[in-house]
């Protein structure tokens, strides 16, 4: 079997704890997790014929803040600090373990319900070692319940196509920097949100209004018997706009705006929020008096933003390695390395060491990932040709060491997860221009229109064998780009379908003007904030069927104040 | 200070003018808010050739609470929150059939509240009012269609009216605040959870303080209005456990008070969690018992479970919704007793009364103390079993074919449910023994025992389910819960020895029939009270004394789990 070194990183030596509100200094609670963690080795190592062979210990400390204003009225302010305990333990043998997939049962056979355990905030010595040592029983037991399931399904099935092990093992990290506590001026902020608010809900038709920041820190304390060692921080901070409201037929619409930064000084200024504020009430009296779009098939760009979220939704999950292993998955890529899966202009990178990109912070960034790897870049497409995948330390075939792309919420488990998806093309041009090429693309196919999608919020893909290899992408802000010259002209009521290798074949050109979208995205180990970069992309053909809305007809009265008073 | 502020006195006025009424609290901008809004919906809601409300009210719960948590000898949770919560009643048909009393998906059972903004803006609020009205309106319009179509297809012999009318009642109290801060409690918290590191058997324990303060305003479209206000402070203490052969046993206390009243704190409390893991490791270390059959003592706190459990908590709802398929029944309460009005259920010393206008009984502030319900009807106190027999149950304004009227004793709980609930719940008889374990002894010599059982504690799924290995199912919930601090009394010398693994078997609600005796010892219990849905409890008290039971069976039951291979790490390694 081949492996790769980890190379191992600088320690860093600085142990301070700013303004924490308890007796959190990182070198003790580690030190105490370190203890019993050769405790815990030393007496379930050999406790079965099936040995423990690793365990690793990480606490998620959480502190987090949460201001906003509803419709313009304020929400009442929330803050709290949390430890949460992950214990991972491996039982049997690095090419046999607990954590082999069980083939032919039900979603839970392969991943277990989210477990939430609380653990000490204080550093009281024999607090954390019980808090371990329960936790530690707990997963021994689940595990070597767990391994005998596996041999007696292997048993019973026929062999598996990826004969990989289910474990690699990583040189130890060590690394340690100081856990910064954020804070704002919470009455300053308040008074922001409450004038923004207020602004946002003025409007008749703006049903449903809400601006909101949230500071959250994240630290990591983590040890493993193979020696690591790490304490390292994350921070999320976001302010959020959105708005909603309801054209004639009953359906919902709304806008929003998130801006993302890695400290509170990046976040944006009161002006910025105003502006923004007032855009999207804008766009959404646009599209509340926007037409329906019939389905469609055609010339489209998806802008930047919206084509980063497009990447990692249809693109970026097939590329994440637990799905090339696991029999239940489609596999769109896995027998491609090396093979043209994207026009060859166009490379894909998946870098979780990347900061930044143009000055905004990528909420994707980690140091290391939740098994203890250092995080990587790692050349997902080169020129179209598909070059790797993201790994965890669970093998797949042709890819036997982890890239650090290990991650999960605490108290699930670890599966291959996206970090800042980088899309990028050698063949660009000025956006004008891919506008200009979107309308002779039209005349071209004899269509009367291209579509430009500005904004997606979101969307959702299947990638398991048990249905189609198809997605859907939900559109928020979709314009009309008229053949004749008409004006543009704001439609709504798109979704965004089709299947993967076909969409990835329509792309001919893009702009030159990257943009990031900083997101959370959900998958089987939980909640994880990723960052996608991708310049807008000229698309020869997409497909948008009509989206489901709601049949509610709109409020029956008046907003009060707006008539209908006695 | 870290005291609760006193509930405020509750002035109220029956039926008075609507003019008074107003000037009740019209500097609340949250009355005013849904008293305009109210007006508003109550004379222009409606769509064409469909019905307007023929009833609305608007109900916002503010609930200011702080949580503290210690695990192992360290807190884990300090945090304080305040949220407010709008329900709208909305009816429409007319009261002999409306939209209401209709399960016709999962959304009606699991209907969660609307979050309403912390700030007291008017026209804030009166928006939220406005849209959340609207859908209340239209989802109303859709049930009583529904419901019609169930109806025609489903037709049953008696038409029970779904709705009772009432008096306009305003009560206008005081609203309540938090007198206090996390930071005040967790040095009880901490040093309560560290008393439990010298028990070196125990695996898991917690402890927690909650304290909350809840206001309640309240408006209709009949002219009802009320502001009523609580505090609680809740203590509670749960250790886990392991016996050599794997059962697990979790043990808890808690303690909930209302008002100036509180838990116990300092050297009390350890005192009392260092009780509590005494008798668990007392537990651990008993033999176990595969049956037995014969008299039971119910002393101390598991008299009120057993009353709480067996008999508070089988009477409402005295009516259960329709649902549209069966499947959903087994996520509705299943109360034995709602339907054996005017039937024995007690032997006939037994009398029990529901006085929520108890608010202090010897020096213990009731839980359950209250002057208004949540539907605006004056709460009155009612006796529900008397010389045996029940003749009354707790009304909300759901009439069942006995019962017309409500007698103000409904609760509105967070799934938007409103559903009948006790409050103050009185045991009493006029023929109390002194000396119940003399009875005990003497029962089971009938029954040519060695022993007969005293129970002082009964298991709290809700507190014992969180450390058990496997998932528990929700049909699962026995009528009894099983007994975790269980002592043989042997019949010759009066002695007492712990057994463990015992859960009761061939329970009914006739079991109640079988009280022997009541004893002098009456105390009263502040509970969470399980209202019939999972998970779902209400403050109220049981004052009970000590319960004997002629004949119960038990038997072997508790589940095992793998002992851990290593032992707990202990303080000073």
């Amino acid at each position: 079997m081949l492996r790769h070194s980890v190379p191992v990183l600088a320690v860093c030596t600085v142990f301070a704890i700013a303004a924490a509100c308890w007796a959190a200094p990182g070198p003790e609670l580690l030190d105490l997790m370190q203890e019993e963690l050769d405790r815990s080795m030393a007496n379930l190592a050999g406790a079965s014929d099936d040995p423990m062979f690793y365990l690793q210990y990480s606490i998620t400390e959480v502190h987090s803040v949460s201001l906003g204003a509803f419709n313009g009225g304020l929400e009442a302010p929330d803050e709290s600090d949390r430890r949460f305990l992950d214990v991972d333990v491996r039982v049997g043998t690095e090419v046999l373990d607990n954590t082999h997939e069980i083939r032919g049962g039900s979603w839970r056979d392969n991943y277990a319900p989210p477990r939430q355990i609380a653990f000490p905030l204080e550093a009281e010595p024999a607090a954390v070692r019980a808090a371990l040592w329960s936790e530690t029983e707990y997963q021994y037991q689940k595990a070597l319940e767990r391994l005998t399931k596996v041999e007696a399904n292997r048993q019973v099935m026929v062999e598996e196509e990826d004969l990989s092990n289910d474990f690699s093992p990583a040189d130890p990290s060590r690394y340690s920097e100081p856990a910064v506590r954020t804070s704002v001026d919470t009455d300053e902020w308040r008074g922001i949100l409450k004038r923004v608010g207020e602004e946002m809900a003025r409007s008749e038709f703006v049903l449903t209004s809400r601006v909101g920041l949230t500071l959250e820190d994240r630290t990591t304390y983590m040890v493993n018997n193979e020696g690591s060692r790490l304490q390292h921080s994350n921070y999320y901070h976001r302010v959020s706009l959105s708005v909603s409201g309801m054209a004639d037929d009953g359906m919902r619409l709304s806008r929003h705006e998130t801006y993302s930064a890695a400290s509170a000084d990046h976040l944006p200024d009161e002006e910025t929020l105003e502006a923004d504020a007032a855009r999207l009430v804008s766009e959404l009296a646009a599209l509340i008096d926007a037409p329906v779009v019939e389905p469609y098939i055609g010339p489209a760009i998806l802008r930047n933003r919206a084509s980063g979220v497009f990447f990692h939704e249809i693109f970026g999950h097939r590329i994440e390695g637990h799905r090339q292993k696991s029999e239940s998955e489609g596999q769109t890529f896995t027998k491609k390395v090396g093979q043209q899966i994207l026009p060859e202009f166009i490379s894909v990178y998946d870098d979780a060491t990347l900061e930044q990109f143009n000055g905004i912070d990528l909420r994707g960034y980690y140091k290391f990932d939740d098994e203890g790897v250092p995080a990587e870049r790692v050349t997902v497409v080169e020129h179209g040709v598909l070059k790797s995948f993201l790994t965890t330390r669970s093998p797949i075939e042709g890819f036997p060491r982890s890239n650090g792309h290990g991650r999960r919420y605490h108290g699930h488990d670890v599966v291959a997860r996206q970090a800042n998806l980088l899309v990028v093309s050698d063949s660009i041009v000025p956006y004008e221009r891919l506008r200009e090429m979107l309308i002779e693309e039209c005349i071209r196919q004899g269509k009367p229109y291209g579509l430009v999608f500005d904004d997606i919020s979101g969307g959702f893909t299947m990638t398991g064998r048990g249905g189609p290899q198809a997605f859907k992408v939900l559109p928020l802000l979709v314009h009309r780009v008229y053949a004749d010259g008409r004006p543009d002209e704001i439609v709504r009521g798109v979704d965004i379908v089709g299947t993967p290798l076909t969409s990835f074949s329509k792309i001919i050109m893009a702009a030159d003007d990257p943009g990031v979208f900083n997101g959370t995205c959900g998958a089987e180990s939980g909640w994880c904030p990723v960052s996608g970069v991708s310049p807008s992309l000229l698309v020869t053909e997409i497909e948008v069927e009509k989206r489901q809305k709601g049949q509610d007809k709109p409020p029956i009265l008046p907003p009060p104040g707006h008539g209908g008073e006695l | 200070m870290r005291r609760a502020i006193p509930i405020a006195v509750v002035c109220f006025v029956l039926v008075v003018p609507l003019s008074l009424a107003l000037a009740q609290g019209e500097d609340d901008p949250l009355f005013r808010a849904m008293q305009d809004e109210l007006k508003r919906s109550t004379k222009g809601l409606s769509i064409e050739s469909m019905p307007p409300p023929y009833f609305l009210s608007y109900r916002i719960h503010d609930v200011e609470s702080i949580t503290v948590r210690a695990r192992y000898g360290s807190l884990v949770q300090t945090e304080d929150n305040e949220r407010s919560y709008l329900y709208i009643d909305c009816r429409v048909g007319d009261p002999a059939f409306d939209n209401s009393g209709f399960v016709g998906s999962w959304q009606d059972i699991y209907n969660v509240r609307s979050d309403l903004v912390e700030e007291d803006d008017y026209d804030v609020l009166r928006h939220q009012i406005w849209l959340r009205t609207d859908a209340a309106y239209k989802s109303a319009l859709e049930n009583l269609a529904r419901k019609d179509a169930y109806r025609q297809s489903h037709p049953t012999k008696e038409e029970i009216p779904d709705f009772a009318p009432a008096e306009a009642f305003v009560a206008i109290g005081e609203p309540v605040r938090l007198d206090t801060e996390p930071a005040a409690w967790e040095p009880d918290v901490r040093a309560a959870a560290q008393a439990l590191q010298e028990f070196p058997s125990l695996q898991d324990w917690q402890v927690t303080l909650t304290a909350v303060a809840e206001n309640e305003r309240y408006v209709n479209s009949e002219g009802s209005r009320h502001l009523k206000g609580a505090v609680y402070t809740m203590i509670e203490v749960a250790a886990t456990a392991q016996s050599e052969d794997g059962q697990r046993l979790t043990s808890f206390l808690r303690h909930v008070a209302r008002g100036d009243d509180e838990p116990p704190t300092g050297s009390a409390l350890v005192g009392e969690v260092r009780e509590m893991a005494a008798e668990l490791e007392a537990v651990l270390a008993a033999p176990t018992i595969d049956e037995y059959v014969g008299p039971v003592l119910f002393d101390g706190f598991a008299s009120a479970q057993f009353m709480s459990q067996l008999f508070a908590g089988q009477l409402a709802p005295a009516k259960l919704p329709l649902v549209a398929q069966d499947w959903m029944k087994q996520y509705l309460p299943d109360p034995k007793l709602a339907g054996r009005l005017n039937r024995r259920v007690f032997p006939e010393f037994v009398t029990i009364t529901d006085e929520p206008s108890v608010d202090v009984w010897e020096d213990v502030r009731l839980v359950g103390h209250q002057t208004v319900d949540d539907e605006g009807v004056p709460c009155q106190d009612i006796t529900l079993v008397e010389d045996g027999r029940l003749v009354a149950l707790p009304m909300c304004r759901q009439p069942t074919k006995k019962i017309g009227a409500s007698n103000g004793h409904a609760r509105t709980f967070e799934n938007q449910w409103t559903a009948s609930t006790v409050t103050n719940v009185f045991v009493r008889t006029e023929k109390s023994k002194k000396d119940l374990v003399k009875e005990l002894r003497s029962l089971a010599r009938d029954f040519d025992n060695e022993y007969g059982l005293l129970i002082t504690r009964l298991d709290e799924p809700s507190v014992s389910n969180h450390y058990r290995w496997t998932e528990v199912s929700e049909d699962s919930r026995p009528l009894l819960t099983a007994p975790i601090a269980v002592y043989k009394v042997d019949v010759k010398d009066g002695t007492l020895e712990p057994v463990r693994g015992l859960v009761f078997d061939e329970l009914s609600i006739r079991t109640l029939r079988d009280v022997a005796a009541l004893g002098r010892d009456t105390r009263a219990w502040n509970v969470l009270q399980p209202m019939g849905i999972e998970g779902v409890t209400y403050p109220a008290t049981i004052v009970t004394p000590s319960v004997l039971v002629e004949e119960m069976e038990l038997t072997s039951g508790t589940a095992q789990e793998p002992l851990p291979l290593s032992g707990r790490p202990l303080a000073g390694m």
